[in-house]
């Protein structure tokens, strides 16, 4: 086991490292060029213009900003912004606490409910049940992240006005307002963006644990469980539950991309302050020390994320714990 | 054929029919008529979808985006199917070091995220011709076609007729091109019917988030990306890019969908 965790650690290492490299050779291969872009018609002296590209690294060669940006990993420095002539990773801060806020509460649902409403459809495969999760299936295959975002807001803010249509929180809020009143507001901010990313991505795992589920519960050994007996709320939870589970682990990993893409266009929609929200817009801006911080952070993330999956499918599967 | 690929496959058609005629009939989809009294007007037979906040026509708007749209996801496609093919035959077919290798390349395209890598390109590149991103997306696109074309190769390489192909002293060269290469096919079709409504979806969005076609262009996801202010005083104004848009990645995905059960039961 702890072999096995070494060699995945250095896998997902090496992927994160090597994928990095990737994005800095494709940035300089790429005709396009940022300083020309934002100078436009306003000709800047040539010593003002070298003295720009240094600061914004487009004078360095590809070996050179392969370099720099590898030194700078090990500082804990990924330069600064163009736009907002920060430093990156103190932009990158600011922004992760709303991103992993989504993120985990999208995650702790889907696979909550997902897996709950997937083994109960598969058990009880009745008409009604099919077409629900039918209905689930193709809402969340057929309708984008930010096709439900608008229309999210286009019923509960604009027409209902139960939820606010935009923001982490009421800028009209008074800074001395009571704890209770701030945490109320922030929950009612949530709503929307976090029911927007579920809708939009409930159905994987619904559909595959779903497909998994009916597998086990067509097994020998669920007869037999039945046949002795016992019920079908316990066959479900101490029979199938757990073979079933195998499968889903897996998606974490494939499922981790999907939410970040979901990330960058459900906070668009809502003005969500995080990293998707701010990757959207260093790319308009074409901010390149930006885009490629949040870039990595994000690669890091799903191959984390993926490191974790395979941990919990050694931790889940005992067969994989002898290969 | 069910008769969900049916309605998948004539919604396509009959899309791919309005990006290329409705162009056409609707006229220039910038036009602006009458930007003081002709914003934001109902539907009417003058405009058939009402005109949008600058009094342009919606209809001619939604036709030639439907063009641009549809043409950049077919770009993709293609560019993604040809690029993914040759990779993963390739991948499947060379024999050692270099197999493995191909192989490591595929798996890193996975890893990485397709929509991080396609921010990273359009921050370099900036605004672009909408043949050019089409490229783009299809250069982010190949690795799941790759990884299918790879398996597929891999388990052809065993059949009985390739077998039999190589005992009767056809070349390496001969056998991938006509024994094993028609036979990836089917997976190729599938790959790319799903790969549409992915790019469709992709180009939408990046269009929905203001990196994409950029406004005065007209795409499905620019229009929406337009009409997000206006969400509250003409909400038309979203929902009708919205339908075009569900109604192409729909049809995509249940024509794929079907296709991948007739063309492929063993990964049902």
């Amino acid at each position: 086991m702890s072999r096995w965790l070494l060699r995945r650690t250095g896998d997902a290492v090496a992927t994160a490292l090597v994928a990095s490299v990737v994005l800095i050779i494709l940035l300089h291969l790429l005709p396009g060029d940022p300083l020309a872009a934002v100078l436009g018609d306003h000709p800047v002296p040539p010593a003002v213009e070298a003295a720009l590209r240094r600061q914004w690294g487009t004078d360095r060669s590809v070996v050179q900003s392969i370099g720099a940006v590898f030194a700078g990993l090990a500082h804990g420095d990924l330069g600064v912004s163009i736009v907002e002539q920060r430093p990156v990773l103190a932009i990158l801060g600011e922004r992760l606490g709303p991103t992993f806020l989504l993120g985990a509460l999208t995650l702790l649902i889907d696979f909550t409910a997902g897996l709950a409403l997937g083994v109960w459809s598969a058990l009880h495969p009745d008409a009604i049940r099919a077409r629900l999760i039918g209905a689930i299936t193709i809402v969340g295959y057929a309708l984008p992240s930010f096709v439900v975002g608008m229309l999210l807001v286009w019923m509960f803010a604009v027409k209902l006005r139960w939820f606010p249509a935009a923001g982490l929180s009421n800028v009209l809020l008074r800074p001395d307002a009571s704890v209770m009143t701030t945490l109320l507001d922030h929950l009612k901010h949530l709503v929307l963006p976090l029911a927007a990313m579920v809708i939009a991505t409930l159905a994987v795992p619904l559909r595959q644990q779903r497909a998994a589920a009916l597998v086990t519960a067509a097994q020998p050994w669920v007869l037999a469980a039945r046949a002795r007996g016992i019920s079908p709320a316990l066959v479900a939870w101490r029979h199938c539950w757990r073979p079933a589970l195998t499968p889903i682990v897996t998606l974490l990993g494939l499922w981790l991309p999907m939410l970040v893409a979901g990330a960058v266009f459900v906070e668009v929609v809502f003005q969500w302050p995080g990293i998707g929200l701010l990757l959207a817009r260093a790319t308009q801006d074409r901010d390149i020390p930006l885009v490629m911080g949040a870039g990595l952070l994000l690669i890091v993330t799903v191959q984390l994320g993926s490191l974790l999956a395979d941990v919990m499918y050694h931790v889940v599967d005992p067969a994989q714990r002898q290969a | 054929m069910t008769r969900l690929a049916r309605v998948g496959l004539a919604i396509l058609t009959l899309l791919a029919a309005f990006a290329i005629v409705g162009p056409w009939i609707a006229g220039d989809p910038n036009a602006q008529p009458d930007p003081v009294n002709g914003s934001l007007l109902l539907p009417s037979p003058a405009h058939w979808l009402g005109t949008d906040q600058l009094s342009r026509d919606i209809f001619a708007r939604l036709a030639s985006g439907a063009r641009i749209s549809l043409a950049v996801a077919a770009i993709a496609v293609s560019v993604a199917a040809v690029f993914g093919s040759a990779l993963g035959l390739a991948a499947g077919a060379a024999p050692g070091l270099a197999g493995r290798l191909l192989q490591r390349l595929i798996d890193l395209g996975l890893a990485l995220p397709r929509i991080i890598v396609l921010l990273v390109v359009l921050a370099a590149l900036g605004r672009m011709h909408y043949v050019l991103l089409g490229v783009v997306l299809g250069a982010t696109g190949w690795p799941a076609v790759a990884r299918l074309v790879r398996g597929e190769t891999l388990r052809l390489r065993h059949a009985q007729y390739v077998a039999a192909a190589r005992a009767l002293g056809a070349p390496p060269a001969r056998v991938l091109w006509y024994e094993i290469f028609p036979g990836t096919l089917p997976a190729v079709l599938v790959a790319s019917t799903l790969g549409l409504a992915d790019a469709i979806l992709l180009e939408a969005g990046l269009s929905f988030i203001g990196v994409g076609i950029r406004p005065p262009e007209a795409s499905w996801g620019g229009m929406l990306y337009e009409a997000r202010d206006y969400i509250g005083s003409a909400p038309w104004l979203v929902f009708i890019p919205c339908l075009a848009l569900v109604a192409a990645t729909s049809a995509a995905t249940l024509l794929g969908d079907a296709l991948r059960r007739s063309l492929q039961p063993e990964t049902r």
